[in-house]
């Protein structure tokens, strides 16, 4: 699990160390902050490095000049000095990539090159990635294929059953969810009881996108899950059973978890999620424009029960 | 962004009333839910946005003396030291720093008492208030007991006026206390000090 990250020019973060971690990091702040900037660090740092230039549309709509977005990745645009994403696994083992145009570091050696201006990126210590892989949960609409031949992993593991059940506590109609194929391409179908079954396609995004949060939980391939925005979609009174499912989903599978928010239901149903569990495994991280930088807050149980009695605005 | 914080409901009001009486309308004046929870209160108040974004230049906190008003002010003051605050040396003092802070122990009774005690002090010139005194001295007599407490003299007083049902947070916002009187001047004195935050740090 990643106990600390440090992010070292790279989007509004000139030198930002965020930690202790925990299993589920949610991540709040104004507009501009780095929320969405933290998960793109942990993609950079965490994700398939041939896959790096799509870095840039994961989470963001992209346009324009590719290389001019790119220089947008550095901090203050300048590429003179490299990107440094640090981070600390269980307390103790290191991992660090860069990404720039300098020479190769001793120790390091290169993950993807050609990347932007002919960056090359690269990595110091054991190759982490390759155990610890991400998995992306942006705002931006699934591929419904995709979705349906991802969903036969469920199936094959014998999963299927729990992410049903998982779902069950948000639309108690629903029996089960099945990948069938009609036409040309495949499609997950859910079935609520009707005389027909519905395309999953045709109910609300939220529940869409849970299934595809649940579905890649209990699947548990990747080790670290970056949902952007995860209250999009769905309503408030469902959060307290979604986050009590997410943490219980996590600590059985070793998942771990970081989440932005702009809601505040959704932190207070989180940590309420969090004080049923054994063990109170939620940090509420505020990311603060502070001069020059990004200043990384995190507000733990303790400080949220105080916040919470006293009625506080720690977004 | 100024904060003073007290310890409850009550001093919340009177805190308020003491300041808006002298045009200090910028005070955000909140309460700890008793003197036990200071420390805990400061260690997350400390993460608040306006703290991360170096909005605050200047946090107060206002407390009651009860029976000893140095162990009062030295509890204050250790909750600030282990929060990362400075603290000032003596009660209704400020100390300097990236945010001023102070502490002011209300200690009316020659360093001891509560904010109920100040209070009273504030209506003790008061024509009526002898009467107040009667009572309670005629119970003393008729039951044998004479350990009043400022409280109790606060609900009788407060019970001849017009809401004869107000405790003293409500008889502040009801304007029941006389912020003219003297007994309020050591807590303008600070507040002031608080609301001149910046001028003070410039020195």
């Amino acid at each position: 699990m990643l106990t600390q990250v440090q992010l070292k020019n790279f989007r509004g973060f000139k030198d930002t160390t965020i930690g202790p971690l925990k299993r589920v990091n949610l991540i709040v702040g104004q507009n501009n902050t780095g929320k969405t900037g933290l998960l793109e660090a942990l993609v950079l740092l965490l994700g398939d490095p041939v896959q790096v230039i799509n870095l840039l549309s994961l989470f963001r709509s992209t346009g324009g000049d590719m290389n001019e977005s790119w220089r947008w990745v550095h901090y203050n645009k300048s590429t003179s000095q490299p990107i440094e994403i640090k981070a600390q696994f269980d307390g103790a083992k290191k991992y660090c990539i860069e990404l720039g145009n300098s020479a190769v570091p001793q120790h390091g050696h290169i993950l993807a090159g050609s990347i932007g201006d002919g960056e090359r990126l690269y990595a110091i210590g054991p190759q982490i990635h390759e155990s610890v892989k991400a998995s992306i949960f942006s705002t931006h609409p699934t591929d419904p294929r995709q979705d349906a031949i991802d969903y036969n992993r469920v199936v094959l593991q014998r999963k299927k059953k729990k992410v049903e059940s998982l779902l069950q506590k948000i639309e108690p109609r629903l029996q089960a969810v099945e990948t069938l194929q009609t036409g040309n391409t495949p499609l997950l179908y859910a079935d609520m009881g009707l005389s027909e079954m519905l395309p999953v396609t045709q109910m609300g995004q939220g529940f869409s996108r849970l299934l595809d949060i649940y579905s890649e939980l209990v699947v548990a391939e990747a080790k670290v899950l970056l949902i952007d925005e995860i209250e999009n979609g769905l309503h408030h009174s469902v959060l307290p059973v979604i986050w009590s499912g997410l943490f219980n989903v996590a600590a059985e599978a070793d998942v771990q978890i970081f989440a932005t928010t702009h809601s505040w239901e959704c932190v207070l149903a989180a940590d309420e999620a969090a004080r049923k569990m054994p063990e109170y495994q939620l940090n509420l991280i505020r990311l603060d424009r502070v001069d020059d930088n990004i200043k990384a807050t995190i507000i733990d149980k303790e400080a949220m029960g105080t916040a919470k009695e006293h009625h506080w605005e720690m977004r | 962004m100024k904060f003073v914080f007290c310890e409850g409901k009550d001093d919340l009001a009177v805190i308020q009333g003491v300041a808006v009486s002298i045009g200090l309308n910028d005070l955000n004046i909140e309460f700890f839910s008793g003197k036990d929870n200071l420390t805990h209160f400061l260690k997350a108040a400390r993460l608040r946005p306006e703290f991360s974004r170096n909005q605050v230049s200047a946090v107060g906190i206002v407390r009651d003396a009860d029976e000893d008003g140095q162990a009062a002010f030295q509890s204050v003051r250790a909750a600030m030291l282990a929060n990362g605050f400075n603290a000032p040396e003596k009660s209704g003092g400020v100390a300097a720093g990236e945010i001023l802070t102070g502490v002011m122990i209300i200690g009316p009774n020659d360093g001891k008492g509560m904010i109920e005690d100040l209070c009273l002090k504030s209506v003790s010139n008061l024509p009526e208030f002898p009467c107040v005194e009667d009572y309670f001295r005629c119970v003393s007599q008729k039951r044998g007991r004479a350990d009043f407490s400022a409280k109790a003299k606060v609900r009788a007083w407060l019970a001849t006026q017009s809401d004869h049902d107000l405790r003293v947070g409500k008889a502040a916002e009801a304007g029941y206390w006389p912020w003219q009187s003297p007994a309020f001047e050591p807590l303008k004195v600070f507040l002031k000090k608080l609301a001149n935050a910046s001028e003070i740090k410039a020195v």
